[in-house]
């Protein structure tokens, strides 16, 4: 890496030092009551008990591992749907004028107007939770698939043709990576508002999962554990995108370079 | 040194006085590309706009034409057609002696731009149409290393196209379209963006691959001296709406090994500016 990259890093990476110094001087002092802003050992020492004695009833491996998973399981079913569907409709407009309809009225609903609907009709278990991840993540990820078919150059799919490819072929050997760049945007994307929906998936009716873990500590007034629940889902949030963004130069290496 | 003798004359639709030699004159060939009262038109209804119109063309196998026009006189527009991309408001196009429905893997294609697959490297750009047809993987990667090292590129087999300069990325463009034998190979100004010296080592090099091949091949250009070098017949064209304003055989064809040598061929310099007058009044 050369210098002028490294040094905006060098600047984020002071302005966070100087961010938690704040934090620690304001606390230590306290200036502020522990309730609205725990100190940084607080919050230290409530992570530290959740690692050794779990939260709950449930080890805090446990509580990542089950957010995770609906996560997880969302964002599969959102990949393996949203991904064929877009590609149908980016070429067959028919296709696309019968399901725009629908994604263009639920995309811009809150997730929680139509939750209470979603645990009536599938209960009260991962079922619900898992189904909500999976419509934030799907419309994203769907409209930027679709984007990506359209943007596909005629002459690409021209020339495959000319190559012996067929109709079907042209889909799985070109449409398909040609789409690669815009389907990861989408993934990003999508994974992004699906992260910001576990919290609220994760409201009824359950009894783990970070983000219940930090809605649950905040019943019971306890800063330091929301605290360090907070800064966890933040971490593992960049973390995701660290792992996409990794994928992404290893599966589209030509991206932005055509 | 090539020396060129001028010996008989061939006139054209304009009755131009164009030098040329004997042509080694083979018995017509099979037909490859016939197109009779050909037209294209843009669009519909009050925006539409004819582009060529009433254009007859009729190309035997073993040849190599070359098109020369002016920008905007229709050229690729006529290439889309044969290429199967557009197909004809006017008249008919038969290739092979059949009518033409779409593209075809017996029509090759090499765009002004390489147009490669960006998440292919070389290597897999070139075997892209022989794993259309279902070819082994064993067999695929041979024929595909042969075609590479036919264009001087085996070093660079396992680059992606992004890391290719336009020069390498146009070879491998040609070598994609070679490797699946096309009957006719369809090429639309595939040098225009390249600079001289890396234009004429590809001219050398397409012509060599056409000779070795004994395949069709339709050459776009815009570029009088790539035409004479290229071609065995050149069909100059013009009008508005666009046409063939004329065609020639080429006096050169095949005759000299390099640019150079056609450039100082006896009676090119003559032929050179007859077709340079025919395009400005074409355009
Ligand atoms: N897809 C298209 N739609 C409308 N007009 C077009 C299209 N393609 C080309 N044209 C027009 O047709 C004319 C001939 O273009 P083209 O065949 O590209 O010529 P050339 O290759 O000789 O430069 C130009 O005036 C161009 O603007
Ligand atoms: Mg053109």
């Amino acid at each position: 890496m050369n210098r002028k990259a490294v040094l905006p890093r060098i600047v984020s990476l002071a302005a966070v030092l100087l961010a938690l110094t704040a934090w620690w001087i304001v606390t230590a002092n306290g200036w502020v009551k522990p309730l609205f802003l725990p100190s940084p050992p607080d919050v230290w020492r409530a992570f530290t008990d959740m690692v050794t004695s779990g939260y709950k009833g449930s080890p805090l491996a446990l509580h990542i591992w089950d957010s995770m998973y609906r996560l997880g399981a969302a964002f599969a079913l959102a990949l393996l749907t949203a991904v064929p569907l877009g590609i149908l409709s980016g070429s067959n407009k028919w296709v696309q004028a019968a399901l725009y309809p629908f994604i263009e009225f639920y995309r811009p609903l809150p997730p929680l107007a139509y939750y209470t609907v979603l645990v009536l009709w599938l209960g009260i278990e991962d079922a619900s939770k898992i189904m909500l991840l999976f419509l934030a993540a799907f419309a994203p990820l769907y409209i930027a698939v679709v984007s990506g078919v359209k943007r596909v150059p005629s002459d690409r799919i021209n020339g495959a043709r000319s190559l012996g490819a067929s109709k079907w072929k042209i889909y799985v050997h070109i449409i398909l990576p040609s789409c690669l760049p815009e389907i990861f945007i989408g993934i990003r994307t999508a994974v992004g508002v699906a992260y910001t929906t576990l919290a609220a998936a994760e409201m009824v009716a359950a009894v783990t999962g970070i983000g219940w873990m930090v809605l649950d500590a905040s019943k019971f007034l306890r800063s330091d554990i929301v605290f360090a629940g907070i800064i966890m889902m933040g971490l593992i949030a960049i973390l995701i995108d660290i792992a996409i963004r990794s994928l992404e130069r290893k599966i589209v290496p030509w991206s932005g370079k055509e | 040194m090539a020396a060129i003798q001028v010996e008989t004359i061939e006139q054209s639709k304009e009755h131009l006085s164009l030098p040329t030699t004997e042509s080694s004159s083979t018995t017509p060939g099979k037909e490859v590309v016939s197109l009779s009262a050909v037209g294209l038109s843009y669009g519909d209804g009050k925006q539409q706009r004819e582009i060529l119109r009433d254009v007859h063309l009729q190309i035997v196998e073993g040849e190599f034409v070359c098109v020369l026009g002016a920008s905007g006189s229709g050229k690729t527009s006529l290439l889309r057609m044969i290429a199967g991309y557009e197909q004809p408001t006017a008249g008919q196009i038969k290739l092979f002696g059949r009518p033409h429905l779409g593209p075809d893997r017996q029509v090759g294609v090499v765009f002004q731009h390489a147009n490669l697959f960006p998440w292919l490297n070389v290597r897999g750009n070139v075997e892209f149409g022989l794993r259309m047809q279902g070819i082994r993987k064993v067999l695929r990667r041979e024929r595909a290393a042969d075609a590479i090292e036919r264009v001087g590129l085996a070093h660079a087999a396992k680059l992606m196209p992004h890391q290719l300069s336009g020069g390498m990325k146009q070879r491998v463009a040609i070598a994609r379209s070679m490797v699946t034998e096309p009957e006719l190979m369809l090429m639309d100004e595939p040098f225009a963006a390249l600079d001289a010296i890396t234009r004429e080592a590809l001219q050398v090099q397409v012509r060599e691959l056409w000779q070795q091949s004994g395949k069709t091949a339709l050459f776009i250009t815009h570029d009088v001296d790539e035409a004479l070098f290229l071609g065995d017949r050149i069909i100059v064209m013009g009008g508005s709406p666009g046409g063939i304003a004329t065609e020639m055989r080429s006096p050169l064809g095949h005759r000299t090994v390099n640019l150079s040598e056609t450039r100082s061929a006896n009676g090119y310099a003559k032929v050179r500016d007859q077709l340079i007058q025919l395009l400005k009044q074409e355009s």
